[in-house]
């Protein structure tokens, strides 16, 4: 990612912060403060809301004046965080369908690859033994349900 | 003095080997589960329950305080070593216990940390010994004003912790506060923020949150940065343990952490955990090295996990003396207890001394029991931190994965998880402070609760407050550690509004 | 598929569809049951299901897996219940709350009459009305009397919004005219901290955590909710015996299955239920839980259900609680 991206990532995020801040007040007014002797619901969230929008205010004037986007993401460590974040996500998604045998296997697999692990020895006994290993642990000795996908 | 007959009576019943091997199971188990990410002392507990049954009550309860016990032992290890706290309670010590690992001290860290924990224990259980029946009454005294006021006093006190980039941390506690009040209120059962969503109902869970935001954000971290091999040091047992330095400057923060933990357990809520971010806040403004915190201190470390065990000991009060427990592996004792006809409260002492004796001597044996587990194995887990990122992350990461869906078998969390994690991972490259984030979130709730309930209770008029001395005292508190800091700044610290180090604070 | 072959397999799949419901029956339970609680561990009514799934489990020779579902007083549990598999296999195990949190949730995510067989009752308890030693009221009616002269400055606690706990008070408060704040807590343990501490004044709270101070000087019971006086108590007057002829506030736990599970199945269960709250072993524990082992019948407890929702949604209705 260029340099600048992430900088304005940055902005975009105190940015954000501001705009979610005021977006919790006007939610709560809906809530109802109520009363000092009987608070409602939305009281106190109206006041983080708030609080949220002033601090992020004031970090966002910083951001804008200090230019300097020094923090920078290069190309390759983008695609890392791309794909290890993938992994993570696809295992939650293909989980349930897999069982979690399966597929905690080939995601510590593909997190060895990521991470570079040479050759396929290695990655196939740290997944292999690191999923026996929660097999045991969670479900032979700690009764968690955890799903089978369709092999149940 | 009778006390001491009855402490010797206590030693002799528990030499039996029922509860010697009750104790140690418990603590055993406790330690794993504390290691674990997910799983935590209250299901644990639970789930022992039933087996303790046949065994009475006396080892039903050196059991189950063994493993609430061996969770704070084990919590720590994971936060030292990768980052990931084990349990709410382990948060503050992933802070400079993973930044000392990272320089080649996690031995020290651990052993400091085992050696931390049998003091405060001891203190504890010395506390709980002498002191229980009287400050049974004390805990009474602690109602929703005076909670009010001591969170107030713990935000003042924490704002030290982001004293380099203070709007960044303010915004952070903010937004850490909001979350809590995601789903439901237990107050008026009013739903708040959840659009619908019945998964949002629920609220977002603690664990989940932290462990993305320290444990995920940091494997992405060490992903995402180019790994540099090491060379290969060779380890000297000297490098495992603690130098002299870091020993002298331990003992302190040692003796201080055990017994604000041990008071503090004595408090209704998420005790355990207020404690380890006191003791830190605590120990950070009494240092003549704040800057160094967030780097590896040794104080950050042995002060929170010392107060953490203490802070066990001193939950144990309510529940024996008034039978009211305050946190909730206390309430799965109080059941247990009851299954096995005894009664805390009042009448513990009149009823069952012996109950009470026999477990205080179990809880000593117990403490030395971990001590002699841990020890040596600090040698084991420290090597394990030298393990190479690309085995060691993959392992972690699924360890994660499955532990946060086992805690409520919630994809959902997992998915929260994730999130946590990368946003953790720009929040750390964008310098923002974390810990207010996680601060704010544990604390949400009972700030809230307190705060409304004061409300209620003094319909509305908060000047009503000055009837209470507790809280008055507290509130002066406050007031003072604030006014120190506004004079600070005005008396030559420039007000900095990013950090500009390489903090991982 | 030819026709005759057709007829063949449609018959083949009616007797088997029939044998396996007289087979279901006979072989429940056929694996691990899975035990809903929609309250976290530890908490009473969570410690009362793990006892009482520990010894059927004894009896049937089969596990049962406690899942904890909390959340939403228990809704988020019984929605999952109302949602799976109807085979006897997936049971929760609830407190009250499943019969008051309607009339506070409109918009649940299941039925509460429809999606849910009720099972059978496993304990029944009641409340005990404390006030703090510091009102001069030593009876029902004085209390009633000093409440109705001062409207809105008396301070309840209860150990959270929608529990037994906060609708007995309300319900009360209907039927005796007075008007008190409500002060909601988070459980048991602070509820009874605050009253011991006198920041409230009165409290409908649960016997086995109340009773202790009771005895100790630090409350003083009016009388019980419940249609009986209570052992630990047994001086001590009903709601009923005070003056309040037909009110009775019970809390009870019970077991529930999936609507549209087979009868049959549903008499297994209740029968192997019923006989272990019974047992020998497990009746001091229940009755230690302030519970008193009751056991009844599938159709005596639905129609107990059934009346308890209706109750407590018109007493909820009334008052105008409602959360959205």
């Amino acid at each position: 990612m260029h340099k600048a991206a992430i900088f304005r990532l940055e902005i975009l995020f105190s940015a954000f912060l501001l705009v979610l801040g005021i977006a919790i007040v006007g939610v709560s007014l809906g809530y109802g403060f109520g009363s000092l002797a009987r608070p409602g619901p939305g009281l106190y969230p109206a006041f983080l809301g708030v609080a949220i929008a002033i601090a992020a205010f004031f970090v966002l004037m910083a951001d804008l004046r200090s230019a300097t986007g020094k923090h920078h993401l290069d190309r390759q460590g983008a695609i890392m965080l791309v794909l290890m974040t993938a992994t993570f996500c696809l295992w939650i998604l293909v989980m349930p369908l897999l069982g979690y045998v399966v597929v905690t296997l080939l995601a510590a697999y593909a997190f060895c690859k990521i991470m570079r692990l040479e050759g396929w020895r290695k990655p196939l006994a740290v997944s292999g033994g690191t999923a026996l290993f929660i097999f045991l642990l969670f479900d032979y000795w700690m009764y968690v349900d955890l799903p089978r996908g369709f092999w149940n | 003095m009778e006390g001491l007959s009855l402490l010797f009576n206590g030693f002799a019943n528990s030499f039996t080997l029922v509860n010697l091997v009750a104790c140690f199971t418990g603590a055993l188990i406790g330690t794993i589960v504390g290691t674990l990410p997910g799983l935590g002392p209250t299901a644990t507990m639970a789930l022992m329950l039933p087996f303790t049954l046949p065994y009475g009550a006396t080892t039903g309860l050196i059991m189950m305080t063994g493993v609430w016990y061996g969770a704070m032992y084990g919590g720590s290890t994971t936060s030292i070593l990768v980052n990931i706290p084990g349990e709410a309670a382990s948060v503050v010590t992933c802070l400079d216990g993973y930044q000392m690992c990272r320089k080649g001290r996690a031995g020290a860290a651990l052993a400091l940390v085992a050696v931390g924990s049998f003091v405060a224990g001891t203190i504890g259980i010395l506390g709980l010994q002498f002191f229980a029946p009287f400050l049974g009454n004390a805990a009474l005294s602690f109602g929703p004003p005076e909670f009010l006021c001591f969170m107030i006093l713990t935000f003042i006190l924490l704002s030290n912790l982001s004293a380099d980039a203070p709007l960044k941390g303010a915004l952070m506690i903010a937004f850490g506060l909001f979350l809590s009040t995601i789903g439901i209120n237990p107050l008026d059962s009013y739903p708040r923020f959840t659009f619908g969503s019945e998964t949002l109902m629920l609220g977002i869970d603690f664990l989940p949150i932290a462990m993305g935001l320290f444990g995920i954000s940091e494997i992405l971290t060490i992903a995402v940065t180019k790994y540099v091999k090491p060379e290969i040091i060779k380890i000297r047992l000297r490098d495992l343990y603690p130098d002299k330095e870091e020993v002298r400057r331990s003992i302190n923060p040692m003796l201080r952490g055990s017994v604000l933990g041990f008071f503090i357990g004595l408090l209704p809520g998420p005790c355990t955990v207020i404690s380890t971010f006191v003791s830190y806040a605590l120990e950070k403004r009494l240092s003549k090295t704040p800057e160094e915190f967030g780097k590896g201190a040794v104080e950050g470390v042995v002060g929170p996990e010392s107060a953490n065990n203490s802070a066990v000991m001193g939950s144990m009060i309510p529940l024996l003396t008034l039978g009211l427990p305050f946190a909730a592996p206390s309430a799965i004792m109080l059941a247990g207890l009851r299954m096995h006809n005894v009664e805390p409260g009042p009448m513990l002492f009149v009823n069952n001394p012996d109950v009470f004796w026999t477990f205080i001597a179990a809880m000593y044996l117990g403490n030395i029991m971990l001590l002699i587990l841990n020890l040596p194995l600090v040698g084991v887990f420290a090597k394990i931190a030298m393990i190479r990122p690309q085995i060691l992350m993959p392992i972690i990461s699924v360890i994660c994965l499955v532990g946060v869906y086992s805690v409520r078998n919630s994809l959902f969390d997992v998915w929260v998880m994730i999130a946590a994690g990368v946003v953790g991972f720009f929040l750390r490259q964008w310098r923002y402070p974390i810990a207010p984030f996680i601060i704010g979130v544990v604390l949400g709730p009972t700030t809230e609760n307190s705060l409304r309930q004061t409300l209620i209770t003094f319909r509305g008029d908060v000047s009503l407050i000055v009837d209470r001395p507790v809280s008055v005292t507290l509130l002066v508190l406050a007031a003072a550690f604030l006014a120190y800091k506004v004079i600070a700044i005005f008396t030559g610290k420039k007000l900095v509004l990013a950090v500009e180090k390489d903090d991982t604070l | 598929m030819s026709s005759p072959l057709k007829f063949a397999a449609f018959g083949a799949a009616v007797c088997l569809a029939a044998a396996s419901a007289i087979c279901n029956a006979q072989a429940w339970p056929s694996k691990p049951i899975r035990m809903l609680v929609g309250f976290p561990p530890g908490g009473p009514t969570d410690v009362v299901a793990r006892l009482v799934s520990e010894k059927v489990a004894g009896q049937v020779n089969e596990r049962f897996v406690i899942d904890n579902r909390p959340g939403a007083a228990g809704n988020i549990a019984a929605e999952i219940l109302a949602k799976s598999n109807p085979d006897g296999h997936t049971l929760l195990y609830s407190s009250n709350a499943i019969a008051l949190s309607p009339g506070l949730y409109p918009k649940l995510g299941y039925d509460p009459i429809k999606d849910i067989a009720p099972i059978t009752e496993i304990g029944a308890g009641c409340l005990i009305v404390v006030v703090h030693p510091s009102l001069p009221t030593t009876s029902v009616k004085e209390f009633i009397d000093y409440a109705k002269a001062r409207p809105g400055q008396l301070n309840y606690a209860s150990s959270g919004a929608g529990t037994s706990t906060h609708l007995a008070v309300v319900l009360f408060s209907q039927r005796t005219g007075i008007q008190a704040q409500h002060v909601p807590y988070k459980g048991t343990a602070p509820s009874l901290v605050d009253m011991i501490a006198g920041r409230t004044q009165f409290l409908f709270g649960a016997v086995n955590t109340a009773v202790p101070h009771v005895r100790e000087g630090r409350l003083r019971a009016l009388a019980v909710t419940g249609a009986k006086r209570i052992q630990s108590l047994p001086d001590l007057r009903t709601l009923e015996e005070s003056g309040m002829p037909g009110f009775v506030v019970t809390t009870w736990q019970g077991l529930f299955a999936p609507a549209g599970t087979p009868a049959a199945v549903l008499a297994k269960i209740n029968a192997e239920f019923a006989k272990a709250v019974h047992s020998p072993e497990l009746k001091p524990r229940l009755e230690q839980q302030d519970m008193e082992p009751t056991g009844p019948g599938v159709a005596k407890f639905t129609g107990m259900y059934l009346a308890e929702l209706q109750k407590w949604t018109k007493v909820a209705r009334d008052a105008g609680l409602k959360a959205e």
